[in-house]
């Protein structure tokens, strides 16, 4: 089920409705598991099985780190808990790769019905949730502290409710933002109808939506075109432009997938971590994955980034976490090489940005050199970026090679007035953003808390007027 | 305290009264959209809004260059890019549209009919809200709007991009490859039997129907794919029962990528469509 689909707009009015019907905790955490449960088991359902198991041993592990009287029991939940959550992604995600990789191309019999089962949505988001639970549990308990990160709870049965809730929580369930367990259960409790901060929600729903259903879902209708054969139709300097489109449209697309989820989860009184902060204003790789999917990045420096050693054992084995949990990172978006390299890419350049940031190049606080900083950010991010469009190699080679006979062929006027158009409003909230530290006079009053409303009305009547094919979010595919 | 929601919806109810007023006085109509999908819908939602064309054909991308001006008023081209004849024909049987004849391409009957735009644009309130206001119908967005007007203004029209000569090479070579294979036998059949059945109904409506094939490149027109689909079609809907046009360009077609025809072509095959037309409406 898509958040742009008319079957989720009645599952949210009736979940809605329901939610604010009663003014206990279990009732309301028993309206939002079953509607998780089917907004979840809507297009697949036999993949609720597995999202039923795997939230059941997170359920198990985490409890029994929670209650366990010694260290060695609990490191061993801990360590059961975690191992489990790996595994269940391993299996049900990297199976495939792992065949095309290490086995035959299409193996047959049990082995070929395995790799036949689809990957299950979600699966990268309430595995590493599983995992957050049972870590943050854990270290809670290892390092003394007396309450609980979970908050106070009654026995097996409401942790059970508490924990599907957590990890099949609707409006984050398939693409995040990824929220800790100790950001979370603290948030479970009884919610009263008067205290909806509408004027938050409405805020995050239409900025939201415009940037999916304006920005992305239009950009999509030229991105396509970066895959053979289409490329080969267009002129390197139009290709440069779409794949500049690109680096919009999965902005868009993901960022405007996480407000809706923070804004609807504040609609049922939860707030979730901000996972994008104007990332491509960012002038060094370090500060670009302190602003994109941020949620994300966080998850990974404090799960596997620090306990790894982090930069506390010396500059190479600094290098050599970065390139680790880069490709790591990379690899948990995608089930292919391609991701790898990816990951590898950006792992890279923080560690090349890491070696050099005591020269001039980052130090300087001239304009040029901080212009200078933010095209090369902007450039590799971009270039990476086509790993994700193009995930086979052989494509890849073919949109260079594209790139590179059609040097000289016509720029197509209209396609890049399109680009331009959907991009801009993209481009003018970076830049205001990047203004708005420093006002001039004119962008300080467009941006004022009286202009907001209106200016979110315009966004909401271009929402309606300017809307295009509805097209999946790409993390979901993750 | 709460901030008001007033503001909000109150310019956005503004921002869209001004803009609908705006394209529905407007002096000019919106025939193409931003891209093959969004000109798709514009055809079929000014059929369906105003269904006067005697004659409406139905097909791929490769009849769907076939240029309107070229077939006149009286012929709607409701071929769906990247789409399937079946979707087309799928579409004026579920639509209480009457032309005098349906004229199917045959080049692409192997693909299933894709219901999604079909459902799109006759389900409540779409299809009455495409009928009433402009602003609801494909093809009037503001962009869409913007970049018309510019090219109205320059007259300036959309051209077709051409690849060079060796990417045409590749995308032919690449069809060949395509169209060397055996096609699924079980899908076709299949395909076949759900035209066949939605061709039964149209004629029952009094409706005639006619088939006819899309030149494409010389090279791909006898590989296997194309004379089992050819010979299948040929057995399902022959001759003697069914109007057939006859297609060609003389010295070969000139094509973008081995199927679709550059525009000069295009325009040649929709003359030759509009000439011979008139041998279905008596057959």
């Amino acid at each position: 089920m898509l958040f742009t689909d008319r079957i989720f707009f009645v599952l949210l009015a009736a979940t809605f409705a329901f939610y604010y019907l009663g003014r206990s905790t279990v009732w309301q955490i028993s309206v939002l598991l079953i509607a998780s449960l089917v907004f979840y088991a809507y297009s697949q359902p036999y993949l609720l099985i597995l999202l039923a198991c795997s939230a059941l041993l997170s359920t198990v592990t985490s409890y029994q780190v929670e209650r366990a009287q010694g260290d060695a029991s609990r490191r061993a939940w801990a360590i059961a808990g975690v191992m489990i959550n790996l595994l269940v992604l391993a299996f049900f995600k990297y199976d495939r790769l792992f065949a095309a990789t290490f086995l035959a191309p299409h193996p047959g019999g049990f082995l070929g019905s395995l790799l036949a089962i689809p990957l299950p949505v979600g699966i990268s988001f309430y595995t590493f949730h599983g995992i957050s639970l049972v870590v943050d549990v854990f270290r809670a308990r290892a390092g003394g502290q007396t309450a609980s990160p979970l908050g106070r709870e009654r026995g097996f049965l409401d942790h059970s409710m508490r924990t599907f809730v957590y990890l099949t929580f609707f409006p984050q369930l398939v693409a995040g933002p990824i929220i800790k367990a100790k950001d979370f259960y603290p948030q479970m409790h009884a919610r009263l109808f008067r205290d909806i901060h509408w004027y938050g929600v409405v805020k995050a729903l239409i900025i939201g939506f415009f940037l999916k259903s304006v920005v992305a879902d239009n950009l999509a209708q030229q991105t396509f075109l970066l895959q053979p054969p289409y490329c080969y139709s267009y002129s390197a300097l139009n290709l440069a432009v779409i794949l500049f489109a690109y680096s919009i449209q999965i902005f868009s697309d993901f960022a405007g997938y996480s407000l809706i989820a923070i804004g609807l989860a504040r609609l049922f009184g939860y707030a979730l971590p901000d996972n994008f902060r104007f990332p491509y204003i960012a002038q060094t790789f370090s500060e670009f994955w302190t602003r994109w999917h941020m949620s994300l990045s966080a998850w990974l420096r404090d799960y596997v980034y620090y306990p790894l050693g982090g930069n506390r054992k010396g500059r190479h084995r600094t290098y050599v976490n970065l390139l680790l949990v880069m490709t790591l990172g990379g690899l948990w978006h995608g089930a292919g090489w391609s991701y790898a390299i990816w990951g590898l890419w950006h792992g890279t350049a923080l560690a090349v940005e890491r070696a050099f940031r005591a020269t001039r190049f980052y130090i300087s606080e001239a304009f040029w050199a901080k212009l200078l900083r933010w095209a090369l950010v902007f450039l590799v991010v971009t270039l990476g970026w086509v790993l994700f469009k193009l995930p086979d190699f052989t494509q890849v080679r073919e949109l260079a090679l594209v790139f590179w006979q059609n040097r000289h062929m016509k720029f197509a006027v209209g396609s890049a007035f399109q680009i331009f158009a959907y991009s801009f409003p993209v481009i003018a909230y970076h830049l205001l953003y990047k203004l708005r530290a420093n006002p001039p006079g004119p962008v300080a009053s467009l941006w004022s808390m009286r202009a907001e409303g209106p200016l979110l009305g315009v966004m909401l009547g271009v929402i309606v007027l300017q809307a295009g094919n509805p097209t999946p979010f790409i993390y979901f595919q993750f | 305290m709460q901030r008001p929601l007033l503001p909000i919806f109150a310019s956005a109810a503004l921002v869209f009264t001004a803009y609908a007023a705006l394209v529905q006085l407007m002096p000019f109509t919106i025939e193409k959209g931003q891209n093959q999908g969004d000109t798709n819908m514009i055809r079929a939602q000014d059929y369906l809004a105003n269904p006067v064309s005697d004659t409406v054909l139905v097909g791929s991308s490769l009849t769907f260059r076939l240029p309107p001006p070229v077939l006149g008023p009286r012929i709607a081209n409701l071929a769906m890019a990247g789409g399937a004849p079946a979707t087309g024909l799928a579409l004026i049987e579920r639509s209480n549209a009457r032309p005098r004849l349906v004229l199917v391409e045959i080049n692409l009957l192997s693909r299933p009919a894709d219901m999604a735009p079909v459902q799109s644009l006759l389900r409540f309130p779409e299809r009455q809200l495409h009928g009433s206001l402009r602003a609801f119908r494909t093809g009037y967005d503001p962009v869409n709007v913007t970049e018309r007007g510019i090219q109205a203004l320059l007259h300036k029209s959309d051209e077709d991009l051409v690849p060079p000569p060796d990417a045409i090479h590749r995308l032919i070579a690449n069809e060949r490859q395509i169209r060397s294979r055996q096609p699924d036998a079980d899908q076709l059949r299949d395909n076949l039997a759900k035209t066949a059945a939605l061709v039964t109904a149209l004629q029952a409506r009094g409706i005639r129907v006619g088939f006819f094939e899309m030149p494409i490149d010389s090279s791909l027109t006898d590989l296997p794919a194309e004379k089992i689909l050819r010979q299948q079609v040929l057995q399902r809907f022959p001759a003697n029962r069914f109007c057939w046009l006859k297609l060609s360009v003389m010295g070969g077609a000139h094509t973008l990528d081995g199927i679709h025809l550059m525009s000069d072509d295009a325009a040649l095959v929709a003359r030759q469509v509009v000439h011979q037309r008139g041998t279905c409406l008596k057959s």
